[in-house]
């Protein structure tokens, strides 16, 4: 009876190592918010990173439509530019049987910080319509040029 | 439409650069002194038709213009395009540099083709016109593809294909509607001696 209760206590204990060690594999998913992208990192509880573990960003709104799908990099991160405000949801599935989701609540804050007007110059650039006038000031300059040289060579000395 | 640095291997974009060069030089030569202002004012239509994109099937789709520069400039419609496309890589990073010469080859092409479209006898103007300013579309896009196939990138010919054949039918309307238009108002716009 002794023998069979050291057993049932061993095996017990078996038991309880082997849950703990599958909660400690179970996969977490970290969110972290850089206007305009949010990061996500997804790790084995936190330690070890799920590393190109298949993830997909589902936008607002119903049905829910894939906004985004790919892999984590080496070290569990992807990112997304969420391009509306609403509840976002990401899934991470490691396809090996750990899948984990999360919800993302985006604010209208958020998705005006990180926009980007059309026309905005690129860092240290001009602007786009700045640029589009240069172009057609030197292709008219360069007509200009050739016209006034071919003319003078028609012309004669 | 415009091919990205480092796509095609270094030989081929050399040796396009080297066919563009030479052909543009060759066919701006045969730029009549009357050619040049109407030259220029397509060139600067090309340079700035890029700029003027929508949204079409989850991608971005612009005009081009190659089939009207090709009715309007005949021949000369190549250096035309080789000018636009240079400074459409250098002041909007449309395309790559050293990749000049095979977007060139392509568009100008493209130009060449609905220049030969719009000469050929017997069609009426309108259909003469639809077909240039669709070829002038189509035939880049297919060179394109082509090329993509051959060194193996991307999987999405067939997409491409797909969208450029709605660019090439707007460009077509827009050639037919330029040319109407044209013919009203100055029909000596349209005859090209090139």
């Amino acid at each position: 009876m002794k023998d069979l209760l050291v057993r049932y206590t061993l095996l017990a204990a078996a038991l309880a190592v082997s849950a703990g060690s599958l909660a400690a594999h179970g996969l977490e998913i970290e969110v972290r918010r850089h206007a305009p992208a949010v990061i996500l990192k997804a790790s084995y509880s936190g330690a070890e990173p799920a590393a190109f573990a298949a993830v997909k960003i589902y936008a607002p709104g119903a049905p829910p439509a894939v906004f985004q799908s790919g892999n984590a990099d080496a070290a569990g991160r992807f990112a997304f530019v969420p391009d509306s405000e609403g509840e976002w949801r990401a899934v991470v599935d490691d396809e090996l049987g750990h899948r984990e989701e999360r919800r993302i609540a985006v604010g209208r804050e958020f998705i005006e910080a990180g926009a980007v007007h059309a026309g905005e110059p690129a860092p240290g650039g001009l602007p786009l319509w700045l640029r589009a006038a240069v172009g057609v000031a030197v292709i008219f300059g360069a007509a200009g040029f050739f016209y006034g040289l071919k003319a003078r060579r028609r012309a004669g000395p | 439409m415009h091919i990205a640095d480092g796509i095609l291997p270094v030989p081929v974009a050399a040796a396009a650069n080297v066919a563009a060069l030479g052909a543009a030089s060759l066919l701006g030569r045969r730029i009549g002194t009357a050619e040049i202002p109407k030259t220029g004012l397509l060139a600067s239509a090309l340079f700035l038709a890029s700029l003027l994109h929508f949204p079409f099937a989850g991608t971005s789709i612009h005009l081009g213009l190659f089939g009207l520069a090709g009715v309007l400039l005949g021949r000369t419609a190549f250096p035309a395009v080789f000018i636009a496309l240079v400074l459409q890589a250098l002041l909007f990073q449309h395309g790559g540099l050293f990749a000049i010469g095979l977007n060139t080859v392509n568009m100008g092409l493209g130009a060449l083709v609905a220049a030969l479209i719009w000469r050929t006898p017997g069609l009426p103007e309108a259909a003469r016109a639809f077909a240039a300013g669709f070829a002038g579309i189509l035939v880049p896009a297919v060179l394109m593809s082509f090329e993509f196939m051959l060194v193996g990138y991307g999987q999405r010919v067939l997409f491409l294909a797909g969208v450029y054949s709605a660019v090439a039918i707007l460009e077509g309307a827009l050639t037919v509607s330029a040319v109407v238009f044209l013919r009203k108002t100055e029909p000596s716009l349209l005859e090209t001696r090139t």
